[in-house]
């Protein structure tokens, strides 16, 4: 099971690159694209998902072309897109069933696989209800389940954990975490901690280019003495926003306890902190936006 | 000055939002296309034999009353759906929390459908100086003739109509599918309604009026005349033309034509009525009757789920090769899609005629009781080809295998199963008679239905088309008996093997446009 991509790239318009020069080689486990607005990471997994066609570079899956030939990935591929919709009139198992038929499963296999899917998603007892008097997160799940239908070998989530509420994410994030020991995940979010707690590889996006591809050990280590913790007066904190890159604030009674990334003390009186992942994502997007 | 402020920014709005989308450009087109039809002969006004000279007052009134005919009646499709785009964008929502009332929203609506009947409707004011001296009978352009029916004739109508298409889109049931084909039939007999009224200033189209003023010309100048009027693509002899400089607008003839803006702006006060503001609670009410039926005998597992420890959750490995996915599952998948949903009524009609076709005589059974059994579903087969992108499932979809031939092709059959199941009585009733001439005509009319409806839904993304289209010609085919549009063969004329083939050009237009629409995602 193998996915290679080499120099990948999306022009919508004349000059405009929705993703450019992309090339990774993805192996098992779980790959967390993380990105600000717009920086490519949904055109780069419709890429994936066989939907939009690259106008650069190939994706080979288990050495076939995708672009020529995408039956043989679409077979074992899951996809939960980031803005999709349901049939209103069916309810969850039916429309479990419509999907798994489109996607090629035999009845027999479908009934027992969608009736473990309800229970993993958690939606076996609103399984009859019609899926238009769903709220949002349980769409959601309806299609997390779809994705799963088909015990696919590459997993792609799109802003998988958007309306779940925090048990649904744990949830979720643990199912992903099982299901990456012998398929490929390619998870999307904006949700650091929902990266932080699953990928074993992270790959940074911004305007269309891959910044950074690596394990989010290697990151976190990039990052030793350059996070900051330092409180300060609250009327400070416009001020040094616009000269750090900081990374949180929590209110205190004596001021602002603030986290800022810096290659340097920002302050006397500012200590070392741990570094995590948001703090990466801010140094390295920030970095390469100034 | 606020409320004035707020709608014209509303109108503006959406007239920006609108003409500056693709289907805009279509409506553009159709206007250029129907001056153009008119500027070549193909579209005409003729009484009896006889056609006026072609100037400003002939031409003017001419082409203002092809645009009262085909605006009113489809134009109406081509503004409808205003409201709906702002339900579906989400910008409804957004309207809602502002301070804005349901009338003035309504009326921003209703102007906006008004500014796109009036850009539609200057190409054909436009285009008929040109048809004028296309034609040279009379090079004297006489603006005030030339374009007063189109002030006191069509934009009235077209006033009316917009509001209608505002109303329309406020009430629930009239909104989608349904609505589209009572407009339809409400148009066919508005017509001879509205001529039958005593002021012909009073009637919508505006027909009447310039019939009647024609018609004294024309009695005058050839006794022989005996009545008749035609409007549109109108086959025959001219055999005498006659000067008609156009009709004496008086301020009563116009204080009734312009009632119609008076009875646009009731209309939409009453759509205001009628217009939810965006709540969904309003919607939703039946689906929230259901849910709490439907707990009565479910626990209320949310909650009682929400307060357990997480659980640590496993998938079994699914043993199931779908490297090569077979049709049968999805053409049985997509017939439950199809049939879903529908009510007991929606059976119980379409099994009486199944059964009424059967018991009938087979003449009954093929011109009347198979057109209605094939009207009936009319909204099951509009759904075929876009009901991915209208439900937003597109990516799901077309992220599956065979996404083209296997899932078209199965809808497809769902389709012709469904024609195939609503004619069962006919297919019977037929078979007892031993009419095999009339089984294949039936046959071809099956797969002419589904093949219509797939490649109107892939290229449209909507049904609108198909609910257009094919009542259009199921209302002169089958029911007003124009063979070369008879799919159903209720004429010994009609022709199976055109249908077919033209079926068979259809789905291949489909395969097409559904392979476009998974190539550009």
């Amino acid at each position: 099971m193998n996915l290679t991509i080499t120099n990948l790239g999306k022009e919508y318009q004349r000059d405009f690159w929705g993703l450019k020069d992309f090339t990774l080689d993805v192996q098992p486990g779980i790959l967390g694209l993380l990105g600000p607005n717009g920086a490519g990471k949904s055109t780069f997994m419709r890429m994936l998902a066989t939907i939009t066609k690259p106008t650069t570079g190939t994706i080979l899956w288990d050495n076939d072309d995708i672009v020529k030939n995408p039956d043989p990935l679409r077979a074992v591929l899951g996809y939960l897109p980031q803005d999709f919709g349901v049939y209103p009139n069916l309810n969850a198992i039916e429309f479990l069933e419509y999907m798994a038929a489109i996607k090629g499963l035999d009845s027999k296999s479908t009934k027992k696989r969608i009736d473990e899917l309800l229970q993993v998603t958690n939606l076996a007892d609103a399984a009859k209800r019609p899926l238009g008097g769903y709220s949002g997160g349980m769409k959601q799940r309806v299609g997390i389940a779809q994705a799963l239908l088909n015990d696919p070998q590459l997993l792609i989530v799109d802003e998988p954990t958007v309306g779940l509420d925090p048990e649904e994410r744990v949830r979720f994030r643990n199912l992903l975490s099982d299901l990456s020991e012998d398929r490929i995940v390619i998870l999307s979010t904006h949700i650091v901690s929902d990266i932080e707690s699953t990928a074993t590889r992270i790959v940074l996006v911004n305007k269309g280019q891959l910044l950074r591809d690596s394990a989010p050990e290697n990151l976190l280590k990039e990052l030793d003495g350059k996070v900051w913790k330092w409180t300060v007066p609250s009327a400070d904190l416009p001020a040094l926003k616009h000269k750090h890159i900081i990374s949180g604030a929590v209110r205190r009674r004596d001021g602002v306890e603030l986290r800022i990334v810096s290659e340097s003390s920002p302050h006397p009186q500012a200590a070392v902190a741990d570094p995590n992942l948001e703090d990466a994502y801010l140094l390295i997007v920030k970095g390469e936006q100034s | 000055m606020k409320t004035l402020r707020i709608f014209y920014h509303l109108a503006r709005a959406d007239l920006y939002e609108r003409v500056r989308r693709y289907s805009f450009l279509i409506m553009l087109g159709l206007s250029a296309f129907l001056g153009y039809q008119t500027a070549i002969g193909n579209l005409t006004i003729r009484l009896d034999t006889y056609r006026g000279e072609f100037n400003s007052a002939w031409v003017g009134s001419m082409v203002a009353l092809i645009a009262s005919f085909f605006f009113g009646w489809f134009g109406f499709y081509l503004v409808k759906g205003s409201v709906m785009h702002d339900r579906k964008s989400g910008v409804g929502q957004i309207m809602a929390t502002t301070p804005i009332t349901r009338p003035l929203y309504t009326f921003g609506k209703w102007a906006s459908n008004m500014a796109v009947f009036m850009a539609m409707l200057l190409i054909l004011a436009i285009a008929s100086i040109g048809i004028q001296l296309l034609a040279g009978e009379n090079t004297n352009i006489d603006l005030i003739a030339l374009f007063a029916p189109f002030l006191f004739v069509t934009i009235p109508l077209l006033a009316f109509v917009s509001a209608i298409a505002v109303l329309f889109e406020t009430i629930g049931f009239l909104q989608g599918g349904l609505g589209n084909i009572i407009y339809f039939f409400l148009f066919i007999f508005i017509i001879p309604l509205g001529m039958s009224l005593e002021d012909p200033a009073l009637e919508p189209l505006g027909f009447s009026l310039l019939e009647n003023s024609m018609a004294k010309v024309v009695t005058a100048q050839f006794p022989s005349y005996q009545g008749g009027f035609v409007l549109g693509a109108a086959p025959g002899v001219i055999t005498d033309t006659f000067v008609w400089s156009g009709i004496d607008w008086t301020p009563s003839i116009i204080a009734a034509r312009f009632s119609f803006f008076g009875i646009g702006a009731i209309i939409a006060l009453l759509a205001a009525l009628f217009f939810d503001r965006f709540d969904p609670s309003r919607r939703k009410i039946k689906i929230a009757k259901k849910r709490k039926k439907d707990d009565i005998h479910q626990s209320p597992s949310e909650e009682i789920k929400l307060s357990e420890p997480v659980r640590a959750v496993r998938l079994l490995p699914l043993n199931t090769d779908v490297r090569h996915p077979s049709f049968f599952p999805v053409f049985r998948a997509e017939i439950k899609l199809l049939l879903k949903g529908q009510r007991w009524l929606w059976c119980a009609i379409a099994i009486g005629l199944i059964i009424a076709s059967l018991l009938s005589p087979s003449d009954i059974t093929r011109s009347i009781i198979l057109p209605m059994a094939w009207i009936w579903p009319i909204l099951l087969w509009s759904s075929l080809g876009n009901r991915e992108i209208r439900h937003n499932v597109s990516q799901m979809v077309f992220s599956s295998p065979s996404p083209v031939w296997r899932h078209i092709l199965a809808q497809w059959s769902a389709g012709f199963m469904l024609a195939i199941m609503v004619a069962s009585g006919t297919i019977l009733r037929l078979g007892l008679d031993g009419d095999l001439s009339g089984l294949l005509m039936l046959l071809s009319g099956a797969i002419f239905i589904p093949s219509l409806a797939i490649v109107s839904g892939v290229w449209s993304n909507g049904s609108k088309l198909f609910e257009i289209l094919y009542v259009l010609i199921w209302y002169l085919g089958p029911m007003n008996r124009i063979p070369a549009l008879d799919f159903i063969g209720s004429t010994p004329e009609s022709q199976p093997e055109v249908f077919m083939l033209a079926s068979v050009l259809l789905l291949a237009l489909a395969i097409a446009g559904r392979a476009r629409q998974v190539k550009n995602g």
